[in-house]
């Protein structure tokens, strides 16, 4: 335990002072409640009355609350887990810090420790958020702690995820920007184009649901899609997305693997 | 013992960056490792340091006294690293707080390098000459055992050369074992006690500076008799050749001719001597002479 203060303490130390990492932090914690409010405001506005209450109903605004927050964090941590590990290459202060006394393994864990620790305070910021506008939007919430419990670990693991996807191409790529566009090329474009159009054709089935970075995104899936099932009638039983538990479990199997990587690249890596 | 190293090893594919180095340091030696670039100099230092894989061989820090021997050894390795958006002082702390040193001296340490006054500004305001001071402040902090210098004085300007060199001067008064990879020749002649050269990745030679200085057995010699004395000279058991200028000769002979035999055999044969001195190498030479041997 004590090990694990002392490089979250090394980590912070390298943190506080430095200005992309007060900018990203900055503009998460501004940005979604401004987009919580703006979608919310959006629905009020268009929906009519029965629909209003479907869509802003307690359990649909967790997912609504949660779904804003996936789209902001997929890129705000990314960026940090690759912002993280590819200024320690460019700087050569990885080897420093190794030279110094640091080894492999520590600094492996020091960047996964506060990959972790920013995760849970963007997901204390994610409850605080959304209970806020439950009480604006005078929605009624119910507080089923396993219901929430659930919603809260899918948060951590979802920002965890991306944090630990964004460090492994860090890690690899070891430039910021190679790193970012192989990585905003792989989420957006070789991701689903492989799992939607090959897998589907090719294999057919739910399999292409259970690529990395989708299970990762159906931790908090677009919230109203479950009303496509009711319009195209039940016999077509579409599946958009994994279920919480298949999102949870595969998601974090995923996570164990990369930061399994991770691991081997420290271990065996010449800096 | 501080560093012993067995067979150590490193390809890169086919190019064997070193090869099979079997180097010793004891304490308070303060080791120059000499090489032309791209001899293995720094690549020997990553390897002890742990930051390359070694391909064969070994090596052991302390005789294995600690389990992480690195908490006991400063080092800069090629070019100082820090986080340029931090103060000096901040990086002084990474390094306190890496070696769990409670009190790390910092300010002490920034006023022995001269640099009380910028200690807390950013890093990359610094110029190369003072985050070369930072970096051995650094490497200073936990008073470790060892400092490992790499090519400290690169890219400086003759001042901050001379800065530099004062610096490590003092550092190795204070009874610490020091191993300095350089291609500067008087650098390494002016500090070290010991000296190691390296050539493509093999050890050439190793051994106290003034051994290295004096190895070849060449002697500069002068008589009033000067052609007499070059005609009997090369007649001389154990000559092997020598070279003539306006009133010396310098005369290399094989091992185990020492002066005394010189002063006896050119009395015997009527030549007085007027000057008699074993030539002394510069490193330079030393270091010129070997690789030229190695060719």
């Amino acid at each position: 335990m004590k090990k694990l203060f002392f490089l979250l303490d090394l980590e912070m130390t390298k943190y506080k002072s430095n200005i992309t990492m007060k900018v990203l932090l900055l503009s998460l914690v501004v940005i979604f409640p401004l987009a919580v409010l703006l979608v919310s405001g959006l629905i009020e506005r268009i929906a009519v009355d029965q629909f209003r209450q479907i869509l802003l109903s307690a359990d649909l605004f967790w997912m609504l609350s949660g779904y804003i927050s996936n789209w902001l964090v997929f890129f705000f941590m990314s960026f940090l887990g690759i912002f993280i590990v590819t200024m320690e290459y460019s700087n050569n202060t990885l080897r420093q810090n190794l030279i110094t006394g640091l080894n492999r393994v520590e600094f492996l864990l020091s960047k996964l420790l506060s990959l972790a620790v920013i995760s849970l305070l963007l997901t204390l910021w994610f409850y605080f958020i959304t209970i806020l506008f439950s009480i604006y939007l005078s929605i009624e919430i119910e507080f089923n702690p396993y219901e929430l419990l659930s919603v809260l670990s899918a948060h951590v693991i979802m920002c965890f995820g991306y944090g630990v996807v964004g460090l492994l191409f860090g890690m690899v790529f070891k430039s910021m920007g190679l790193s970012i566009i192989l990585f905003l090329l792989y989420a957006s474009i070789l991701e689903p184009a492989f799992a939607g159009l090959a897998h589907r054709s090719i294999l057919g089935g739910n399999g292409h649901l259970f690529y990395p970075l989708n299970t990762i995104k159906d931790l908090f899936p677009f919230p109203y899609l479950e009303f496509a099932n009711t319009l195209v009638g039940p016999e077509e039983n579409l599946k958009f997305s994994l279920s919480i538990k298949e999102a949870l479990l595969s998601s974090s199997t995923y996570i164990l693997i990369f930061i399994g990587l991770a691991y081997i690249k420290m271990k065996k890596g010449n800096f | 013992m501080i560093l012993k190293t067995a067979n150590l090893s490193r390809n890169y594919g086919p190019i064997k960056a070193l090869n099979q180095l079997n180097l010793q340091v004891n304490q308070g030696e303060i080791l120059g490792l000499l090489g032309p670039n791209g001899s293995g100099k720094t690549t020997t230092l990553a390897l002890v340091l742990g930051i390359l894989h070694r391909t064969d061989g070994n090596y052991e820090w302390f005789e294995g006294r600690y389990n992480n021997p690195l908490i006991n050894i400063g080092s800069i390795l090629e070019n100082p690293n820090f986080y340029g958006y931090m103060s000096g002082w901040d990086n002084m702390q990474i390094i306190q707080k890496i070696r769990n040193v409670k009190e790390g001296k910092l300010q002490e340490l920034s006023e022995l390098v001269g640099l009380k006054d910028r200690i807390h500004s950013r890093v990359k305001t610094y110029s190369l000459g003072m985050k070369q001071r930072l970096a051995i402040a650094c490497s200073l902090i936990g008073d470790p055992e060892v400092l490992i210098f790499d090519e400290p004085t690169n890219g400086l300007d003759p001042q901050g050369i001379a800065d530099i060199r004062n610096l490590i001067l003092q550092i190795a008064g204070m009874n610490k074992t020091i191993i300095m990879a350089s291609h500067i020749l008087s650098e390494v002649e002016k500090i070290c006690t010991h000296t190691a050269i390296l050539n493509k990745g093999k050890l050439i030679a190793s051994g106290p500076v003034s051994s290295i200085l004096q190895s070849g057995n060449t002697f500069v010699i002068s008589s009033s008799s000067h052609e007499l004395l070059a005609q009997k000279i090369s007649e001389m058991p154990g000559f092997r050749n020598m070279e003539k200028s306006e009133n010396q000769l310098t005369v290399n002979f094989k091992e185990g001719v020492l002066a005394e035999n010189i002063n006896t055999f050119c009395l015997n044969n009527g030549i007085v001597l007027s000057g008699l001195v074993k030539k002394s190498y510069s490193l330079e030479d030393a270091f010129l002479k070997l690789l030229s041997e190695q060719k």
